[in-house]
């Protein structure tokens, strides 16, 4: 079906839209909610919390991009469980290593203003990405939203673990700059 | 916490740049997927050959054996006997008598979750119009199987059907029933290769498929043992799709009718 005539059955309240939506993109959501728990009953819970979350937006919402819009929810509400879930006892995991290797891009001795809005930032990052390589830019994306390991990546892209990884860096290393540029911090 | 502000901003970045990003990965994966089957088929073919000279060397040698030989259609009727003694009838028996560990799934989403096998538009096309036909059927039945294959890390992943016609959409055929066979292989040594849209297929479920015509020189080759595709089913299904009455849908597209060679 349609992404637009799914929406239309959100709107009209019509419950097989969840069916419809999970026969189309409960696949896709389900492999980023994994990439982000590592635990398939976990992924279930927020690929159905997914569903849940998009009936209570539309309406009013209409999204463009019923897939980014979907994966959007689920990376959120995944990204929560994980938090909750690793409060006390993180480290090692490939996630930890993510988020580890996103605080290189933070300047040092300085924060990421509490106080700017998510909205701006992302933003922010929306034009600098844009400015990148299209090659460059999508290894990011591939890491940095949708998760997937270094071995992954480097499969899909056809490039070896270590130019991803090497590819990855230097970004870090531009996006740092740029933060700094954008006088993100106190 | 403040990777995880930029964590949450990276997030919310414009839809376009998540589209891109998945949009690359499925052009590198056509190119993969191509080489897959591409693989795949050889591997088909090297199989069916060497089955066939072997078979008419071994027939020349000894020509009495002929008159012993187990015939295709005993084997087969042999495995449905075989099969309608298990709870578990049919697929599965075909392996575990050769030996092969064989187990029913009930989700193959779960066998790879990670790989999102997807065929372009241009590709659907094709592989619409160079089917047998493109059937809408409903799926009487089904039963997927996993195979490990010994000696190695592969597994096979083999979904059968049983498909009742609901219309034409192209091609004809005067049968009302199919029995159609797909599989995908992990690192074999192409890595996942599997059909888009299959592991979707359930019960009682509308859809469109494309099916190809099996031959008996079709073999699979899993371990040492050679498998004949049609003990399996007597098509290969290579495409479960969605349907609204005016376009076949996959994913992000749709392909209207108008678009298939009659």
């Amino acid at each position: 079906m349609e992404d637009r005539r799914i929406v239309d059955l959100y709107w009209q309240r019509d419950e097989t839209a969840i069916a419809e939506t999970e026969n189309k993109y409960g696949r896709f959501c389900f492999s980023i909610a994994n990439n982000i728990l590592r635990n398939r009953e976990d992924a279930k819970e927020c690929v159905n919390d997914t569903w849940l979350g998009a009936w209570n937006a539309m309406p009013p919402h209409r999204p463009e991009i019923l897939s980014t819009f979907l994966g959007k929810i689920t990376r959120r509400l995944s990204l929560r469980k994980w938090r909750a879930r690793t409060a006390e006892k993180r480290g090692g995991g490939s996630m930890e290593l993510s988020i580890e290797e996103l605080e290189e891009c933070i300047p040092s001795r300085q924060r990421i203003d509490e106080g700017l809005e998510t909205a701006e930032l992302a933003e922010i990052i929306s034009t600098f990405l844009e400015a990148l390589p299209p090659e460059e830019r999508r290894v990011f994306m591939r890491r940095y939203w949708y998760f997937d390991s270094i071995r992954d990546i480097s499969r899909r892209f056809g490039f070896g673990e270590s130019k991803v990884k090497m590819m990855l860096k230097r970004t870090r290393d531009k996006l740092l700059i740029c933060l700094q540029k954008e006088e993100i911090w106190v | 916490m403040k990777s995880e502000k930029l964590q949450d901003a990276i997030g919310e970045v414009k839809d376009s740049l998540i589209v891109d990003a998945e949009t690359e990965a499925i052009g590198k994966r056509n190119g993969w997927i191509r080489w897959a089957a591409a693989a795949a088929a050889v591997v088909l073919v090297l199989t069916a050959g060497i089955l066939y000279i072997s078979g008419a060397i071994g027939r020349k040698a000894n020509p009495d054996e002929k008159s012993n030989a187990v015939t295709e259609q005993d084997r087969h009727d042999e495995q449905s006997d075989a099969a309608s003694e298990q709870d578990h009838s049919g697929p599965a028996v075909v392996f575990s008598e050769r030996g092969l560990d064989a187990e029913y799934v009930e989700n193959p989403a779960e066998i790879a979750v990670n790989e999102m096998p997807y065929i372009s538009r241009e590709e659907a096309v094709r592989n619409l119009n160079s089917a047998k036909a493109v059937l809408e059927c409903t799926v009487e039945e089904i039963s997927r199987i996993r195979v490990s294959e010994p000696g190695s890390d592969s597994v096979w992943f083999i979904t059968t059907m049983t498909l009742s016609l609901n219309r034409v959409i192209r091609g004809s055929t005067e049968e009302e029933r199919f029995r159609v066979v797909n599989a995908a292989v992990t690192n074999m040594p192409v890595d996942f290769f599997y059909y888009p849209g299959l592991e979707e297929c359930r019960e009682q479920m509308h859809a469109v498929f494309t099916l190809r015509e099996l031959s008996d020189t079709d073999v699979w080759t899993i371990g040492d043992q050679e498998i004949s595709v049609k003990e399996l089913g007597d098509y290969s299904v290579i495409s479960c799709l969605g349907f609204d009455g005016t376009n076949i849908q996959y994913q992000n597209y749709s392909i209207p009718l108008t678009e298939l060679e009659n």
